[in-house]
């Protein structure tokens, strides 16, 4: 707010005010002169009084806190103005001085009440607020106290004629000086950028034509009657010129011309107020040149307002379709009723490249749900979705949506992305941003082939480290086959053949093929290269899988097991594999955390259990081994950290991935009675 | 009086091994007895005396190398030949060191296992080594 601290128009420092006041009271000293030198010959106040209205602007202009600087200024001026006059006396100048200083006053305090930092007229609100305060309450509030010390101190007995006269010349002064003052300091403060030749011509014609119009209307011959009051209209035109095309400021200072004009013509016995004998008739011309200042300032402030709208409206139009024009992305606004209303460059250009897209055809006016009807109706799945997430968005069912689709483009298969926001304006309707995601889509893909090849090689780095495990249980059906043909063989080369003895080796032999053969998918579908499945899988049965992979390495490595179950486990939706792999890894880390364990505590347990709290199922490994460093309880499942001597690291950051990628969480923690535990939860199959 | 065939005990916790074993051995005309732990077997000394055996190094409870340490604890000098179905060299030296007069890896031939149980039964040293690997 101005006056409470802030600099004002003219910010500067004290000493810039005292010169500021300097050249304000040697303003006020000019035009008091001015003033006195038109003052009308039946009339006890000047037509043009400027002083108390320079000193207003100026007060205007200044922060609050230098306002006494331009006061104490005015003081020799006022006196030097008015003591050379021998038939004023001193109370009456003290009195005039008083008034005048408080006309100022109460209009700039106000008008910088209530004003923006920036004080400006050329705005409805504030242009009233300037007539209102400035223009009659400041002038007409002390013409009235001084008309009545007049009256009081018999130095003036005409108490309405000095209230109203005083009143209206003070009001005209305040209506045009005083937004010049403003506008010229605003100028200043912000140049902006310098007028066109053509606009300064117009202002030259304009004034040229006005001052024609004014001396011819008001300089003119003494005329009366209906003729006097017609040709007063002559300089309308002019003055409604200003108004349209010059703002505040021009018209401010077009009633100055006229007033000026108007005022010599009195002066010098011309125009339609010529003819005027008495004191009260002589006031009918401030009368004329207020009622013709405050309209056309009105009118003036609101036209330039509407301009400066119209002119912002269009920067706002130019910057919205520059930002629509600059984004890569295709945007399309539709209305409430989905039609579009605009789309910008991208969009147009998109029918180009992939002309198979079912919406890139649409146009300004389409009605794009219908469209996106007309295309689902062809059994493009893409189209039914896309219609329903613009048509939920627009209704307020949905904050936001993002869609993506496929289509054929001269390029082979494109990818898009749809997000639908919400038009944020009283009519509402939907923006649509597509964007081409091909590179994304791809870029994801290439991840999870990565993903995938890692978790691979993890799995397939696991079961190696169960090799000597899968060694033992291959080889024992592989002695037992070998055993049972070599003595089949030599019972066969003996004299008496024991054909029952020999069936039962052979029938042996089948038994020990298929328990290896068993062996052996068990580790192909581990070590199988499979597509990433999504389906209810018993996480018991993989539990139970695992503990059977590990079985002879458990035994290798004297450790026992545990298993608990919920009686009602609920299936978990993954991929079998994958949590075989998880389920594997932890055991088999368990496994290795107890080598320095006593073998009679070497115990892993496995309990699988349904949280009814998240909804998930929790799977725990629970070990007897050496824990895990407090500080190594997160970071183990960075990649390529390990707390064992062999291996890479990569196995619990491998079960991280995975799991997370099931929408789970894999964490670990020591427990109190010693031993560490791995926990990780699954989601529900269904 | 005929001749009694020798006795070969067969100790390996897995059935199917421990009876493929058993026929080789029966095939070679030998009497078999077999076991299915190192406890069984230790029992069975005190009630007979097999002349050699066969013993598979990983076993729960006692493991090969426990009954081997058994029993030359109890100087019984019983020839044994070691088998087991996860090859390690220093596992090897020691058994051998011990005393042992074999050790094989599994599956293993027909001919090596005989080989050697004939040469422990007439208590010849057998060279170390262990049987050609199967192909």
């Amino acid at each position: 707010m101005r006056g409470q601290g802030s600099d004002g128009l003219l910010g500067r420092p004290l000493a810039g005010h005292v010169l500021g006041a300097a050249a304000v009271a040697a303003g006020y000293y000019a035009t008091a002169q001015l003033g006195e030198a038109l003052k009308f010959p039946h009339a006890p106040v000047s037509a043009l009084w400027f002083p108390n209205a320079l000193l207003m602007g100026a007060l205007l202009l200044a922060p609050r806190r230098y306002w006494w600087a331009y006061l104490l200024a005015v003081v020799p001026a006022h006196l030097m103005a008015q003591m050379p006059l021998a038939d004023v006396p001193l109370a009456r100048i003290l009195i005039q001085y008083t008034m005048n200083v408080a006309t100022a006053l109460i209009g700039a305090y106000a008008l910088t009440s209530r004003a923006p930092v920036s004080l400006r007229f050329d705005r409805v609100l504030p242009a009233w607020r300037l007539v209102f305060f400035g223009g009659l309450l400041a002038p007409f509030i002390t013409s009235v106290l001084l008309a009545a010390a007049f009256l009081t101190t018999n130095l003036d007995q005409g108490f309405w004629l000095t209230t109203g006269a005083r009143t209206l010349t003070n009001s005209f002064a305040i209506l045009t000086l005083v937004p010049l003052m403003v506008h010229a300091a605003e100028r200043l403060r912000a140049p902006r950028r310098p007028r066109n030749l053509a606009h300064v011509i117009e202002g030259v014609l304009l004034t040229i034509a006005l001052a024609v119009a004014g001396m011819a209307a008001l300089l003119a011959p003494p005329i009366t009657g209906v003729a006097a009051a017609a040709i007063l209209f002559l300089p309308l035109p002019m003055l409604l010129w200003a108004a349209a095309r010059f703002g505040v400021a021009g018209s401010a200072a077009a009633l100055l011309l006229l007033g000026a004009l108007t005022i010599c013509g009195v002066l010098e016995g011309s125009g339609p107020f010529a003819a005027q004998a008495n004191a009260h008739e002589t006031l009918s011309v401030v009368v004329f040149l207020v009622i013709t200042a405050v309209p056309l300032l009105l009118l003036a402030a609101a036209l330039e307002e509407r301009r400066d709208l119209e002119s912002a409206h269009a920067a706002s139009e130019a910057l919205h379709g520059a930002v629509l024009a600059s984004i890569q992305d295709q945007v399309v606004i539709l209305d409430r009723e989905g039609r579009v209303i605009d789309a910008n460059d991208s969009w147009r250009q998109l029918r180009e490249h992939i002309p198979a897209a079912p919406f890139v055809k649409l146009q300004i006016g389409d009605d794009f749900l219908q469209h996106c009807r007309e295309t689902a109706a062809l059994g493009v799945s893409a189209a039914t979705q896309l219609g329903t997430s613009i048509g939920e968005v627009i209704a307020g069912q949905a904050a936001h949506h993002r869609i993506e689709f496929a289509a054929h483009s001269a390029r082979g298969i494109a990818w898009f992305e749809v997000t639908i926001e919400p038009l944020r304006r009283s009519d509402g309707g939907a923006v649509l941003v597509w964007s081409d995601a091909t590179h994304r889509k791809q870029a994801e893909a290439n991840e999870r082939a990565q993903q995938q090849q890692l978790v691979h090689l993890g799995r397939a780095a696991v079961l190696g480290e169960l090799s000597g495990a899968f060694a033992h249980e291959l080889t024992q059906p592989l002695t037992s086959i070998l055993g049972n043909a070599e003595a089949a063989l030599q019972l066969l080369s003996g004299p008496d053949v024991d054909l029952r003895e020999i069936r039962s080796m052979v029938r042996d032999i089948v038994a020990d093929d298929v328990r290896a053969a068993e062996v052996i998918q068990r580790l192909r579908a581990m070590l199988t290269r499979g597509e990433i499945s999504r389906e209810a899988v018993d996480l018991a049965n993989v539990i139970k899988d695992v503990l059977d992979l590990a079985r002879v390495d458990l035994h290798t490595r004297h450790v026992a097991v545990d298993v608990e179950f919920d009686p009602y486990l609920p299936l978990v939706l993954g991929d079998r594999i994958q949590l075989q792999q998880v389920v594997l890894n932890l055991v088999v880390n368990a496994c290795e955390a107890m080598s320095s364990t006593d073998v009679q505590r070497r115990r892993i347990h496995l309990n699988a259990r349904f949280d009814s709290a998240s909804c998930e199922v929790v799977c725990e490994i629970r070990d007897h081994g050496t824990g895990i460093g407090r500080e190594d309880l997160e970071r183990i499942f960075q990649p390529f950290v390990t707390t064992k001597t062999l291996g890479l690291g990569m196995g619990l950051a491998i079960c991280r991935t995975i799991i997370e990628a099931h929408g789970g969480r894999l964490w670990a923690k020591n427990l109190p009675e010693g031993g560490a535990s791995f926990s990780f939860t699954a989601r529900l199959g269904s | 009086m005929a001749n009694r065939q020798p006795l070969i005990a067969v100790i390996d916790d897995e059935e199917s091994v421990r009876l493929a074993l058993a026929r080789m051995l029966r095939a070679s005309s030998y009497d078999v007895s077999i076991y299915r732990n190192g406890e069984d077997f230790l029992e069975s000394l005190k009630t007979s005396m097999p002349d050699c055996a066969v013993l598979d190094f990983q076993m729960p409870g006692l493991t090969g190398r426990d009954v081997q340490r058994a029993l030359t604890v109890a100087k019984l000098h019983l020839p044994v030949i070691i088998v087991t179905a996860h090859d390690q060299p220093s596992l090897r030296e020691k058994v051998l060191a011990d005393g042992a007069v074999a050790y094989f890896t599994k599956p293993l031939r027909r001919d090596i296992l005989i080989a050697a149980v004939n040469q422990a039964i007439q208590r010849a040293p057998l060279v170390p080594g262990t049987s050609d690997p199967v192909t």
